[in-house]
C-alpha cells in the first residue's frame, strides 16, 4: 500500500473497514483470534494486538480510531502503531478477511474499550493456514455414468476422504 | 448443458426429460422417496433401530447388501428403543434391488462444493452428492426422513463403511443443536479427552492405543459434541482405521481387519466392537481437548496450548469435511473450546504411553 492510499484511509476520506461477513467468520478467545473464511478454507490466527484490532473492527471503528484504542491499551509511540496498524489493516483487506466503505456520515463508532494498559505495543502479525483448502475445492463436476448420474472419473468411488 | 451419452451404456430405466424444469426439492424429494419404497419392496426391508445421542434412529435398508456394509460402524448404538424415530432413513442402492434411479433434475454445472446442489437451498429439503459419491443423500427436516442411495455397493470405499451416513447424521445432529465433529474420543465414563486435528495428525493411533488401558473407544475420527455438563462427546461410530505399520504396534487387532483386499492406501480398517466390544464408550464428559502432534519421540508428553491453537485445530478440519451452516459450526466450536483446557499432546512412539499420559492428565483435572 502506498503512502497516498495510507494518507486516505487516516487522513482524507473517511473510510471504516467491516469484516467480510458472511463468508469470513472469527472468534476472539483468551486473547487470540482465529478467522475462517468459509469460501477457500483460509483460516487465520491473530496476536494478541491483532486480535484487539478485530475487536475494534467489529464495533465499526473507523481506521483512525483503532489507532487511538491501540494506543491507549497499549504503550509504544504513536508512530510506531499507526504504521502496524494500517498494514495489518491493509494485509487483512488482500486477504478478504474485510473490506473497506464508506464511513458516510455515520463515524460514531460503538465505544472501544478505553482502559489504559502498561502492555507493550508489538505489530500484529496475521498468520495464514491453507491446509484445508482441498477439502473445500474439490471439483464435483465429473463424469457421468451410464445412468445420467454423475460420477467421478478416477477409480476411487470414496467419500470425502478423511482418516486420521 | 445435457448429460453426454455414452456408447455402449444400458439405457436408463427412465428417459431424460427433453427440457428440465425448474427444481422443486420437495417434489424431487418425493419422487426419490417412491423409488426407495419400489427398492423396499424389491429387496425386503431390513431394520436397525440406533440410540445416537441419547435419539433413536432407524434405518429401514432394502436387502441384506448395504446392510452388511454399513452397519457395523454403528452396532455398539443397537439397543433397546422407545417409541417413534426421531429420524428415519432409508437405504438402498440400484445394483441389488433392481431399482433403477432416475436421471437428476439438476444439470452438472448446478454441483456446488461439497456436494450440495444450487436450487437446493430449501430450509427443508437438504441434497448432498459428495465428490466421488456415485449417489447421494437427501433430507426432509420437516418429515424427518432421509434417503440415502449409492447407484451400487462397490462404490462405498473402506472410508464411508467406517463413518456411514454421516452427512445425513450431520444434518441430524445440527437440528437439535448438536455438532459433528472431526475428532477422536477416550476416556471413562465419567470423563474423557477429545484427541482432534486435521488428517494425519495422529487421532486414530493415539484412541487405537489407548485400548486396553482402562481407557474406552468412544471414536477414531468423528463424534457428535454437545453442550451438557459442560462439554458432552456422544459416540458415533466403533470403526478405527489404522496405518499398517501401527497394526504391527497393536497385533490384538490383526484377526479383525475388515478390508484385506483393499489396504492400498495402507490402512486397516477394524470395528473395536468386534474386537473388544467392552471397550467401546457411547460417550462421556470431555474434560480436556488435546491436540496431536507426532514428534518421533519414544515417550509421550502433553503441554499446555492456547484455546485458540485448539480452536484452529477442531473447527476447520470439521467444518470443511461435510456440507452444513459453517458459521454456526464455528461458534459451536468456540463455546467448546472454551468450555475445557486444551493441551498439545506428543504421542510417543513407544504407544504404551499414550494411554498412561492420558491417564494421568484426567487424574489432574479431576
Amino acid at each position: 500500500m502506498d503512502r497516498d492510499l495510507k494518507e486516505s484511509r487516516f487522513e482524507v476520506s473517511v473510510q471504516r473497514p467491516r469484516i467480510n461477513a458472511p463468508q469470513v467468520v472469527g472468534e476472539v478467545v483468551d486473547g487470540e483470534a482465529v478467522i475462517v473464511n468459509l469460501i477457500n478454507g483460509n483460516y487465520y490466527s491473530l496476536d494478541a494486538v491483532g486480535s484487539f484490532v478485530w475487536l475494534c473492527i467489529e464495533k465499526r471503528a473507523l481506521p483512525s480510531e483503532i489507532v487511538e484504542a491501540v494506543a491507549r491499551h497499549y504503550t509504544g509511540s504513536h508512530s510506531d502503531i499507526e504504521p502496524a496498524i494500517s498494514a495489518l489493516l491493509e494485509q487483512m483487506e488482500r486477504e478478504g478477511l474485510v473490506l473497506f466503505e464508506d464511513a458516510g456520515d455515520n463515524l460514531g463508532a460503538a465505544p472501544l474499550d478505553g482502559s489504559d494498559a502498561a502492555e507493550p505495543f508489538s505489530p500484529p502479525v496475521l498468520r495464514r493456514y491453507d491446509d484445508m483448502q482441498d477439502l473445500l475445492l474439490l471439483d464435483p463436476i465429473h463424469d457421468v455414468d451410464e445412468m445420467g448420474w454423475p460420477n467421478v472419473k478416477t477409480d476411487d468411488a470414496d467419500d470425502t476422504d478423511s482418516d486420521s | 448443458m445435457k448429460f453426454p451419452d455414452r456408447p455402449g451404456a444400458e439405457p436408463a430405466l427412465a428417459a431424460p426429460p427433453s427440457s428440465r424444469s425448474p427444481l422443486d426439492p420437495l417434489t424431487y424429494f418425493d419422487q426419490v422417496l417412491a423409488v426407495a419404497h419400489r427398492a423396499l419392496d424389491a429387496a425386503g426391508r431390513v431394520e436397525h433401530t440406533y440410540r445416537v445421542a441419547e435419539r433413536d434412529l432407524r434405518f429401514s435398508f432394502a436387502g441384506e447388501t448395504l446392510e452388511t456394509l454399513l452397519t457395523p460402524a454403528l452396532a455398539h448404538l443397537a439397543g433397546p428403543h422407545d417409541g417413534s424415530p426421531d429420524l428415519s432413513v432409508i437405504v438402498w442402492d440400484s445394483q441389488s434391488t433392481g431399482v433403477k434411479m432416475p436421471p437428476p433434475p439438476w444439470e452438472p454445472e448446478d454441483h456446488l462444493p461439497r456436494g450440495q446442489i444450487r436450487g437446493f437451498e430449501s430450509t427443508r429439503v437438504a441434497i448432498a452428492n459428495l465428490p466421488g459419491m456415485d449417489g447421494f443423500n437427501l433430507l426432509d427436516r420437516e418429515r424427518r426422513l432421509a434417503l440415502y442411495w449409492r447407484s451400487r455397493p462397490n462404490v462405498i470405499s473402506y472410508h464411508e463403511r467406517s463413518f456411514p451416513f454421516r452427512v445425513i447424521l450431520n444434518w441430524w445432529a445440527a437440528s437439535h443443536d448438536i455438532q459433528f465433529a472431526h475428532a477422536a474420543a477416550v476416556g471413562y465414563e465419567d470423563g474423557g479427552v477429545l484427541i482432534t486435528g486435521k488428517s494425519g495428525a495422529g487421532k486414530s493411533t493415539s484412541a487405537l492405543a489407548c485400548l486396553g488401558s482402562g481407557l474406552r473407544y468412544a471414536s477414531d475420527d468423528h463424534v457428535l459434541l454437545e453442550r451438557r455438563l459442560g462439554l458432552y462427546v456422544h459416540s458415533l461410530y466403533n470403526s478405527g482405521k489404522l496405518h499398517l505399520e501401527r497394526l504391527a504396534d497393536l497385533p490384538r487387532f490383526e484377526p479383525y481387519v475388515r478390508n484385506p483386499d483393499d489396504l492400498d492406501e495402507g490402512k486397516a480398517l477394524i470395528f473395536v466392537q468386534q474386537a473388544s466390544p467392552d471397550e467401546v464408550s457411547r460417550g462421556f464428559p470431555v474434560r480436556a481437548i488435546l491436540i496431536p502432534k507426532i514428534t518421533g519421540r519414544a515417550q509421550t508428553r502433553i503441554m499446555p496450548i492456547s484455546r485458540a491453537a485448539a480452536l484452529a485445530a477442531l473447527a476447520p478440519s470439521s467444518m470443511f469435511l461435510l456440507p452444513g451452516d459453517d458459521r454456526r459450526a464455528f461458534q459451536n466450536f468456540a463455546r467448546y473450546v472454551r468450555q475445557v483446557p486444551c493441551f498439545s499432546l506428543l504421542p510417543g512412539t513407544d504407544l504404551a504411553t499414550i494411554p498412561e499420559a492420558i491417564k494421568t492428565l484426567l487424574a489432574k483435572l479431576k
